[in-house]
């Protein structure tokens, strides 16, 4: 798989990554079935994989061409949801933390697409 | 009879339709299909569709396309990156097949789509239209807009 296909698969996966969280309103209780869908979300994702087991992996595969802080930080991004996996499993939801954590996953995955651009157009 | 328009949500997992049912059931009425064979009894009352791009949980058997011929013509008779290739563009397949078939509801396919790229689908396949992320108010207007044309 060529790098620019290894980015559009993660793309790919990483947009199932919060979907629940990013559609809740801040303003708002956070629903009952809202805990265990946030946690499905960062913590199983596609393939049943967390957000951070993806990320390492395409970081690992990209690791050979000159990306290492955008894949610094995206792999920073990845681990800074994870930590939000213990509150989840006790119920607790800490949206506005939450959707933060994923616009830094976001920014990150859109510096390291515009990185990569650069060095394997 | 539901009071809401049907929408087709084809994938090969589970997160358009958990999506659909969680934020867009006040609007629609979601299906489910995970192949353009379980999409094609569905197609004819779908008002709209939601369409994955990449199937890359579906089994072999569930996809269309043809794997020797795409190899020979795309991948110099590479027959693994012509499978890839068909997973990675099953949901156009898919689309396609459906246009065939008579279907014209309006798709929208969650995907950050170069805008060069969906002017081409939609000169191809018709009502087309892409939002980036699971943002359910923007998927909701572009359901919109999408139906509001092909009302028009």
């Amino acid at each position: 798989m060529s790098p620019r296909e290894r980015l559009s698969q993660l793309r790919h996966d990483l947009k199932y990554v919060g979907m629940t969280a990013r559609n809740l309103s801040p303003h708002e209780p956070v629903p009952a079935w809202a805990a265990r869908a946030i946690e499905k979300d960062i913590v199983e994702t596609r393939h049943g994989r967390s957000c951070l087991a993806l990320v390492e992996e395409a970081a690992q595969a990209l690791q050979g061409l000159p990306l290492a802080a955008e894949l610094r930080a995206l792999v920073s991004a990845a681990e800074a949801l994870s930590c939000f996996r213990p509150a989840l499993a006790r119920g607790e939801v800490p949206l506005a933390e939450i959707v933060a954590a994923l616009q830094t996953l976001q920014q990150a995955l859109q510096a390291l697409a515009q990185r990569l651009t650069e060095v394997a157009p | 009879m539901s009071a809401r328009p049907a929408l087709l949500v084809i994938e090969d997992g589970d997160d358009y339709i958990t999506f659909a049912r969680l934020f867009l059931s006040g609007r629609f009425e979601p299906l489910s299909a995970k192949s353009l064979r379980e999409s094609l009894p569905q197609a004819e009352e779908a008002a709209a569709i939601l369409l994955d791009l990449r199937f890359d949980l579906s089994p072999e058997d569930d996809l269309i396309g043809d794997i020797p011929a795409t190899a020979a013509r795309l991948f110099g008779g590479d027959a693994a990156r012509a499978l890839a290739y068909l997973r990675e563009n099953q949901g156009i397949l898919i689309l396609a097949e459906l246009r065939k078939a008579g279907c014209r509801a309006p798709a929208l396919i969650v995907n950050d789509l170069p805008p060069r790229r969906l002017a081409n689908l939609r000169s191809l396949y018709g009502a087309i239209g892409a939002v980036p992320d699971f943002d359910a108010a923007a998927i909701q207007t572009c359901f919109d807009t999408l139906l509001r044309e092909a009302a028009s």
